[in-house]
């Protein structure tokens, strides 16, 4: 069935998705999972129930991805997608076959996992899709609701904004673009796994220990997360000892749907990388820094001309009329020139996942796990959710020296953290 | 849950080392029940690669060297390695990748049309370009039956198999060009292959224009 409300078989990827399909390789391909860990074990038959009575609200998700002449793009999937049970390691290849989704439903013991290939969403969009499949599980789970919150429910009708290209609405040339120069950043090296391994460290904490340590130092939750991971890679590099020092740079994710006002659930994020020297700093001048340079960089004129970048070189002619082929050369070569080798890790929080009180019986917490990316071997996420914060880290190496330093700092603080990992 | 002496943190109980540090932090795993599956990563496939990739790269370097030893030139080596790279691309690669019957085909036709254009470089330097004017034409005549057959055949989903029959009509087109620019004449095999591929798009305009043209307007982003 075609969803009826919009009759469109296919959709063109947005300016963020494009990226993806074309850079991806057998070590990478943009997937990312967000989990609900229930407090019962999960019922494959109604979580497949509530899947199949929840697809049709997100057209965007039922989509395949194919190949077009000049670009990538998504075709609508006849078949209702299946859940599968959990047998791969987090964020494992996706096959990007032409007629599979470009999504999956897992499910192991008590965690509902939704991995995504990011061309189809960014973290919101995954985040809303989980919100309103989970709640429509523990519905079928006997749950009684009344009031949905800001979930989107599985009987209301899509709307145009959700499905649109919002990088293309909020394009304002007159603003100006980003330079484009920025200098490599430290990276922690290790020795690789093997091809698919994904080592997955988790720590959670008390959410209101981890506020009120935030507070002490005069930052927010994520500036000071942000400032404990560029803490541990500072020490990291100074310990190193290797000469040819290289500023740490952490990557934040923005997102810009605050900022412009847009209800996609499609890609509209954007990224900021912090700056930090490498010279001898206490933790207190790092919290200084960064949150200054949070606070004063993003800016909605930093957003815009964000969006003017990625935008005009989309929208330039010659790269326009060039077949696909020649473009997933070029954006593979600057894939690896301007892409991961200007951040030292990616840093991605979704913040506090809210939803209705009638929920906290059912779900025990969310978690966020980025996949196994080009050239970095970490990545770090956060998610909190009833009061628990709970800190992923995803790393393509073998040993966890990052998390070991990043949690080592925050019991200096006094927090609780409780760690579990999916190497035994 | 127990308290890692060392990290300071606390670790789960299905968990009998700490994952930061390694450092043994219960007397016995309890739970039955693992946070994460437990994975096991084939690796029967990647070390029947692994040998097929070290016996042509050794059976390659041993041809080559036999070649250079004897002959003082590389020249029938390249045969050798010719064969192999042919294997490699037309049989091993879409098997391993577990391409479908479509893309399965393609490959098989671009190595046919490679054996050809090899023979005629080797026999006569490209002097009579036979493998362009006659060779490939016919190669092209064979896979449009086939792509037609497939089309006509295939239940659901035909965009693609129209689609590349769309590709033939184009890529008989641009050859007619090469062909004029290259021999100063154009032979018959392009001219059928040019009006075949016509023919068969024409068809499909008419037949399934929808699903045809609805394909063709999405590859091209239209």
């Amino acid at each position: 069935m075609k969803n009826a409300m919009f009759d469109k078989e296919w959709f063109k990827l947005d300016n963020a998705a494009k990226i993806y399909p074309a850079a991806r390789s057998s070590r990478w391909n943009a997937v990312f999972r967000m989990s609900a860990v229930m407090k019962e074990e999960v019922n494959p038959e109604l979580l497949q129930q509530a899947l199949d009575d929840v697809i049709d609200r997100f057209p965007t998700f039922r989509m395949t991805l194919k190949k077009g002449f000049f670009w990538y793009y998504f075709q609508f999937v006849d078949h209702k997608p299946k859940i599968q049970k959990e047998t791969d390691y987090p964020c494992a290849m996706m096959r990007l076959s032409g007629r599979d989704y470009v999504f999956r439903v897992l499910y192991h013991s008590h965690r509902i996992s939704v991995e995504v290939f990011h061309s189809i969403t960014d973290g919101t969009g995954n985040i809303t899709f989980l919100k309103t499949l989970v709640m429509r599980y523990c519905e079928l789970c006997g749950a009684k609701i009344e009031n949905f919150g800001d979930i989107l429910h599985y009987d209301d009708d899509p709307t145009p904004e959700e499905v649109e290209d919002s990088f293309s609405r909020f394009i304002d040339k007159s603003k100006g673009t980003l330079p484009r120069k920025e200098p490599s950043a430290y990276q922690i090296k290790g020795q690789r796994e093997k091809r698919g391994v994904l080592n997955v460290t988790q720590g959670r904490m008390p959410f209101e220990q981890l506020h009120s340590v935030a507070k002490s130092f005069g930052c927010t939750v994520n500036t000071y997360l942000t400032s404990v991971l560029a803490y541990a890679l500072l020490k990291r590099q100074l310990y190193e000892k290797k000469s040819g020092k290289k500023p740490i740079r952490v990557q934040v994710p923005i997102n810009l749907r605050k900022i412009f006002g847009s209800e996609t659930l499609r890609n509209f994020a954007g990224y900021y990388n912090t700056n930090l020297s490498p010279e001898e700093m206490t933790f207190e001048e790092v919290v200084k820094e960064l949150d200054s340079q949070l606070k004063e960089k993003i800016t909605p004129d930093y957003c815009q001309k964000f969006i003017n970048s990625n935008v005009s070189l989309e929208k330039n002619p010659i790269i326009k009329v060039a077949p696909r082929f020649l473009k997933t050369f070029f954006m593979n070569m600057s894939f690896y020139l301007v892409g991961e080798n200007l951040m030292s890790c990616t840093f991605s929080n979704i913040g506090n996942v809210v939803t209705p009180k009638e929920l906290y019986d059912y779900i025990d917490r969310f978690e966020f796990v980025l996949g196994p990316q080009k050239y970095m071997n970490n990545s770090m996420t956060c998610a909190s959710y009833n009061g628990v914060s709970v800190v992923t880290f995803s790393r393509t190496s073998k040993d966890p020296i990052l998390e070991r330093d990043f949690f080592k700092i925050l019991t200096e603080h006094g927090i609780e953290v409780t760690v579990n990992s999916n190497r035994r | 849950m127990k308290q890692c002496r060392k990290c300071g943190v606390y670790v789960d109980d299905d968990l009998a080392n700490c994952p930061l540090c390694g450092a043994f932090a219960h007397d016995e795993t309890a739970p039955t029940i693992y946070e994460y599956p437990q994975v096991n990563i084939k690796t029967k496939k990647k070390l029947l690669m692994k040998i097929s990739m070290f016996i042509s790269i050794f059976t390659i370097a041993l041809v080559l060297a036999i070649n250079a030893a004897v002959n003082h030139t590389v020249s029938w080596s390249l045969h050798v390695i010719f064969g192999f790279a042919l294997i490699w691309l037309c049989v091993s690669r879409p098997i391993i990748k577990r391409f479908c019957v479509r893309k399965h085909l393609t490959w098989d036709f671009i190595g046919v049309i490679a054996l050809l254009f090899y023979i005629n470089i080797w026999t006569s330097k490209l002097a009579n370009p036979w493998a362009f004017t006659l060779g490939m034409p016919i190669v092209v005549l064979v896979w449009q039956t086939i792509l037609e057959i497939l089309t006509l055949s295939h239940k659901g989903g035909r965009g693609n198999y129209q689609i590349s029959l769309t590709k033939l009509f184009v890529l008989s087109a641009i050859c007619i060009g090469i062909s004029f620019i290259w021999t100063k004449t154009c032979t018959w095999g392009w001219y059928v292959c040019t009006a075949r591929g016509f023919v068969d798009v024409l068809a499909l305009s008419f037949f399934a224009k929808d699903s045809y043209l609805g394909e063709l307007k999405r590859r091209l982003h239209i």
